[in-house]
């Protein structure tokens, strides 16, 4: 289980060379995400959903408040708690000039994969994920469904427990983000924890277990999606949306 | 149209300088940081004078005080070269805006004397910054007149359009076949390697053709009177003469003649190089952006071994500066370049002079052992301020950055990790010059091995300390990786750091030159060995804080 407790995140803005603000990107943030559950974290673009993922993945601190797993801090089990997560962006990058298979071999090391474990993994994802055509291309020559699909393999490599997945079908098209979200809904059935930001409001609908709406780096809903829709008296996620924080005119 | 783009150029790449760098940030910046670049800049500023000084002085004991223009000159020249050759190719074809050049309405001729304008421009502030105060400090100690000044203004500011031409036509010729090259990546390293060679090959060229035609007696004496050096750049550079001939001359109609000689012939370059460039620019520019490596498809043939985390975090990083040209050729290669030179010019010297150059060094090292084994610290200190491995280590990364957070891996280890490649790079290098030295004095193994061990004590600190200068200000937002090296103003760091230990060598060997060099490097292997451990356990204590930057 991941237990994400009154998270707060503060930076410095820039308003101009002299004059500086200080604002929060997530403001008392608290949720839980269940073994075998996704969790859907939704809002709009800078509404604090990638600051928040990062700081699940540890990649960024907290101002204030906490994150566990299974009752494990970073604090004091950073390197535990990194060994079983697998955390995928839109926009990460991977080493291009490596091939396919030198990235996932590295990951495999990294990660303390046996060596015929890590073969295996290699093969087997590259069967699933339709990676055969280019496993022993460098990377800086895919596509990016392509890259994205090895961004997946990297993560599953080391069999991680829990995923911390941002915007991970942005940008792709239909088919790479099928496979995405097969392999999502694959994962949660072998009983990991899934979290998964979106802007796609569709997408958390067909595929998360709960929701957590965020806007302004505020908690603005949580629970199943049947529940949000209920609750604001809407039929999809998106019209939700609006309804909690008052139309796009209230946004803006 | 021209004017308008160099404007648009230079401005980019100045504001890619000043701002991925928090320049332009100053009133952001503490005064004990400001106060630290003013002290640093102090300190370069104090080596030159000390070093110019004591130059001049030796030189005029034998009354050849001149000699020094011409040194100046000389080495403002091949740092023009070197600066071109690094940088021409991916200025000319693999600058990040070339998709956009292409589409506007512009003359080839007009986009090339844009990107040479720049370089042009850079390099004229590189000479004013290397040229300028030695070249300051000789007329204030010679009481030259304000002509002198005038004449050594104009000499370094026309001194780099000839070579910059030359190497920029020849990277267009070899670029114009690029089309045919199936492997961007490849035949970028290849133009790149092929200048650099031709760059080597005709100074060794120079020297051997001089060696051959004169005596020793003749060639000693042209090294000696001043212009003896120009006289041998004249033939392939004749404007390098025209320039050093108008600052050693008092007469103004000379300084006229020689200036004006220079810009004609300057002009006809420009000339010849921009009607090749009309030809054949867009022909290179176009092959050098679709010529992409295709992926390799191919049987699953697997066969790896197992491998330990360091090793893997390690061989991750070499193959990174390996397999892409531009860490190879700007990260790299420049740590291989001065050995693979000293090593070029012992095998080009005939016997006779190799056996003067030993002599005289076996001399000194019965006067003053301590100078040669320290001279060798040095050495390799300045050697080691080429190796761009560590202070890009963070950088190189770029978005990638983010991948050293969330793998399990502790972050102190990760910056171990990435300093192992610049101390390998600077083991290299380190033990050609020990060889070399080897070869020609009688030093024993065992002094070999206790300057070698000095070496890399002051080496890793070198490193680690260019890593920590990466972590705080990391250029992390870039789209090709010529950014990470050339438009970084962290590079400037390593030349800090080797001036400082070469300053640390100096000062040692100054102050103790009643004691051995066993003690003089005892004491200096001492200083390191505490600086390492403080580094370290400061790298360990604040791994956390040094990697906020990346996110």
């Amino acid at each position: 289980m991941i237990k994400v407790d009154k998270v707060k995140k503060k930076f410095v803005k820039y308003k101009s060379k002299t004059e500086k603000e200080e604002f929060l990107a997530n403001n008392n943030i608290s949720f839980e995400a269940n073994d075998g559950e996704i969790v859907g974290i939704l809002g709009p673009n800078g509404a604090g959903k990638t600051t928040l993922l990062r700081i699940t993945a540890g990649i960024l601190e907290p101002t204030e408040g906490t994150v566990t797993f299974d009752g494990l801090n970073y604090k004091n089990n950073e390197i535990e708690i990194k060994q079983n997560i697998a955390y995928l962006s839109g926009n990460t990058k991977l080493y291009d000039t490596l091939s396919v298979y030198e990235l996932l071999k590295m990951c495999s090391d990294i990660y303390g994969v046996e060596n015929e474990e890590a073969e295996k993994r290699i093969k087997e994802l590259a069967k699933i994920l339709n990676m055969e055509g280019f496993l022993y291309g460098k990377i800086a020559n895919l596509s990016t469904g392509q890259t994205q699909r090895v961004n997946i393999a990297r993560c599953l490599v080391h069999n991680p427990k829990y995923y911390i997945l941002d915007e991970a079908t942005t940008g792709l098209d239909i088919i790479s983000s099928q496979i995405i979200l097969d392999f999502i809904k694959g994962e949660k059935k072998k009983g990991k924890t899934i979290l998964y930001s979106t802007h796609y409001m569709e997408e958390a609908e067909n595929i998360c277990d709960k929701v957590i709406m965020i806007n302004k780096g505020v908690v603005i809903k949580t629970g199943t999606p049947d529940e949000i829709k209920g609750d604001t008296n809407t039929t999809n996620l998106r019209d939700s949306f609006f309804a909690l924080i008052g139309g796009v005119s209230n946004e803006e | 149209m021209t004017f308008l783009l160099t404007k648009i150029f230079l401005k980019s790449s100045i504001q890619k300088i000043t701002e991925q760098n928090g320049i332009s940030d100053v009133r952001k910046k503490s005064k004990a940081q400001i106060t630290l670049y003013v002290l640093l800049f102090a300190y370069l500023i104090g080596i030159m004078w000390f070093l110019s000084t004591k130059m001049i002085n030796v030189l005029k004991e034998i009354n050849a005080e001149a000699v020094f223009i011409d040194l100046v000159f000389m080495m403002v020249f091949f740092l023009n070269i070197l600066q071109t050759v690094f940088s021409s190719i991916n200025l000319l074809y693999f600058s990040k805006d070339t998709d956009s050049i292409l589409t506007l309405p512009l003359k080839p001729y007009q986009i090339i004397l844009a990107r040479t304008n720049v370089m042009i421009i850079l390099e004229f502030a590189v000479n004013m910054l290397i040229g300028l105060v030695p070249l300051i400090i000789y007329g204030v100690k010679l009481n030259c007149g304000a002509l002198y000044y005038v004449s050594v203004i104009i000499g370094l500011l026309l001194l780099p359009i000839l070579p910059i031409i030359i190497i920029s036509l020849i990277s267009i010729v070899i670029m114009s076949f690029s089309k045919i090259t199936k492997n961007k990546n490849k035949f970028q390293l290849f133009t790149t390697l092929l200048m650099l060679v031709l760059v080597i090959a005709f100074s060794v060229a120079t020297t051997k053709i001089d060696s051959e035609t004169m005596t020793n007696e003749q060639m000693a004496q042209t090294l000696t009177s001043a212009g003896g050096f120009t006289e041998m750049l004249k033939t392939y550079f004749p404007t390098f003469g025209f320039l050093v001939n108008s600052v050693h001359s008092n007469n103004i109609l000379t300084i006229i003649f020689e200036t004006i000689k220079t810009i004609a012939i300057t002009f006809l370059g420009i000339a010849i190089y921009l009607l090749c460039a009309q030809k054949l620019y867009f022909k290179g520019l176009i092959g050098s952006l679709y010529s992409g490596e295709k992926a390799k498809k191919g049987k699953v043939k697997i066969k790896a071994k197992s491998r330990r985390l360091g090793t893997t975090y390690v061989l991750k990083e070499f193959k990174t500066l390996i397999r892409n040209p531009v860490y190879l050729v700007q990260c790299l290669l420049p740590a291989l370049i001065f050995p693979v030179l000293i090593v070029a010019l012992i095998f080009i010297m005939s016997d006779e002079e190799l056996k003067e150059i030993t002599n005289s060094l076996v001399l000194m090292l019965n006067f003053n052992k301590p100078l040669i084994l320290m001279g060798l610290v040095a050495i390799m200190q300045f050697f080691a301020m080429f190796i761009y491995v560590s202070i890009t280590a963070i950088s190189r990364e770029g978005k990638n950055a983010t991948f050293m957070k969330y793998i399990p891996v502790p972050l102190y280890k990760q910056y171990m990790y990435k300093i192992i490649p610049n101390i390998l790079m600077n083991i290299f290098s380190t033990l050609i010059v020990l060889g070399v030295a080897r070869y020609l004095l009688p030093i024993q193994i065992t002094d070999l091995i206790i300057v070698f061990a000095v070496s890399i004590l002051m080496n890793i600190s070198l490193s680690m300390l260019c890593l920590i200068m990466d972590l705080k200000r990391p250029k992390l937002q870039w789209n090709t990786e010529y950014a990470v090296v050339k438009q970084n103003m962290n590079l400037v760091f390593p030349m800090i750091f080797g001036t400082i230990n070469i300053g640390i060598v100096i000062f040692v060997n100054t102050t103790l030159k009643m004691y051995s060099a066993y003690i003089q490097l005892a004491i200096i292997a001492m200083i390191y060995i505490l600086v390492n451990i403080c580094v370290y356990i400061y790298l360990y204590k604040k791994q956390y804080e040094l990697a906020k930057k990346i996110m």
